[in-house]
């Protein structure tokens, strides 16, 4: 749930990077990390396994400019993808304001792309959240790579309330700002509590 | 009593004292005794919270509100409090203290007296029903990112 400190003008949201495992959301993060000035981040904080694969969740802190008087502050997470975490991935979409789900473009990640997406509807609803009224984009990510599934396919799959969905090649930076941009916006928009 | 005062107190007599902040469950600082905000401790708190949560859960056992990672000298303690109408975490670091025992007992006396204080002073009331902006252009958006994209 976001928060909003009336006192200091200052917006709080969460949002999650959520999709199968090696699908690109670290690395989504990551280049959010390079690429943000040192004066609008903190340090990113990673929970690995040795190998390098994310065991509880990856968080990067992002303090961007002001909107209307409010200074704006997105925590970013990803959940781990590996099938048998789905006890971490639940624990953080706890207070989600927002969902990147990050696919695999390539045709044969499309199982682990559907297995996914169906966790996160039955994740969103243990928590109490309906797929339908929280904001959400779709990032169809590895378009760099061959043996891609169509935008089309993948809209059809995946996206049938036609919401906002980038194509990316998250490892070159490709669709990585777009997407953040966009769940940012629809985050902001979905906010309640408006002044008195 | 504020909380600024009754931590100033609690902090005199507890010199060992290094960090303490009131963190919501999901991260958010809404207080930090130093003044420092910290987020990457913030976030980790909540996580060390709701991952004994969870394990307790799954062990069905009782929720313990309360717990702390120490060794002799240093360590962490956690306290749940409740302040501006919601359920919070009170995060409490400390280092070279010599009777550790004594300092869990005042911090808990200290969370007591913090418990269903408004620690953030909010002067206009929201409109829970209504949305905080009805509309947001991209150029508003590309400006939010300005200084984020280099």
């Amino acid at each position: 749930m976001s928060f909003v400190n009336y006192q200091t003008k200052e917006i709080n949201c969460k949002i999650v990077y959520y999709g199968p495992g090696l699908g690109g959301k670290t690395t989504n993060i990551q280049y959010i990390y390079q690429k943000t000035s040192p004066d609008a981040k903190n340090k990113m904080i990673t929970l690995n396994t040795d190998n390098e694969r994310t065991l509880f969740f990856d968080f990067l802190p992002l303090n961007l400019g002001e909107i209307r008087g409010f200074k704006t502050r997105f925590h970013l997470y990803t959940v781990p993808g590996q099938v048998f975490y789905e006890a971490s991935r639940k624990l953080i979409l706890r207070g989600v304001d927002g969902i990147v789900f990050v696919a695999d473009s390539q045709v044969e990640r499309l199982e682990d792309n559907v297995k996914s997406f169906e966790g996160l509807k039955i994740n969103l609803e243990e928590q109490g959240y309906e797929l339908d009224k929280l904001p959400i984009v779709y990032q169809w990510n590895k378009r760099d790579l061959p043996n891609l599934l169509s935008e089309e396919d993948l809209n059809n799959r995946f996206n049938q309330n036609d919401r906002p969905s980038f194509a990316a090649s998250a490892i070159q930076g490709e669709g990585v700002f777009e997407t953040l941009k966009m769940i940012s916006k629809l985050v902001l928009l979905n906010i309640k509590g408006g002044l008195d | 009593m504020n909380i600024e005062s009754i931590y100033k107190g609690f902090k005199q007599a507890n010199k060992s004292v290094s960090i303490f902040s009131i963190v919501t469950e999901t991260g958010i600082e809404l207080f930090n005794g130093e003044n420092k905000k910290n987020h990457n401790i913030s976030v980790l708190v909540s996580a060390i919270v709701s991952a004994t949560n969870s394990l307790q859960d799954n062990l069905g056992h009782n929720r313990i509100n309360r717990f702390s990672i120490s060794n002799s000298s240093q360590g962490y303690l956690i306290e749940n409090v409740e302040v501006n109408q919601r359920k919070c975490i009170a995060f409490l670091a400390y280092q070279n203290e010599i009777n550790p025992a004594k300092l869990t007992w005042e911090f808990r006396k200290f969370t007591d007296s913090i418990n269903g204080l408004d620690v953030l002073a909010i002067k206009q009331i929201s409109k829970k029903d209504k949305y905080l902006f009805d509309h947001i252009s991209d150029d508003e958006i590309d400006r939010l990112f300005f200084s984020v994209e280099v």
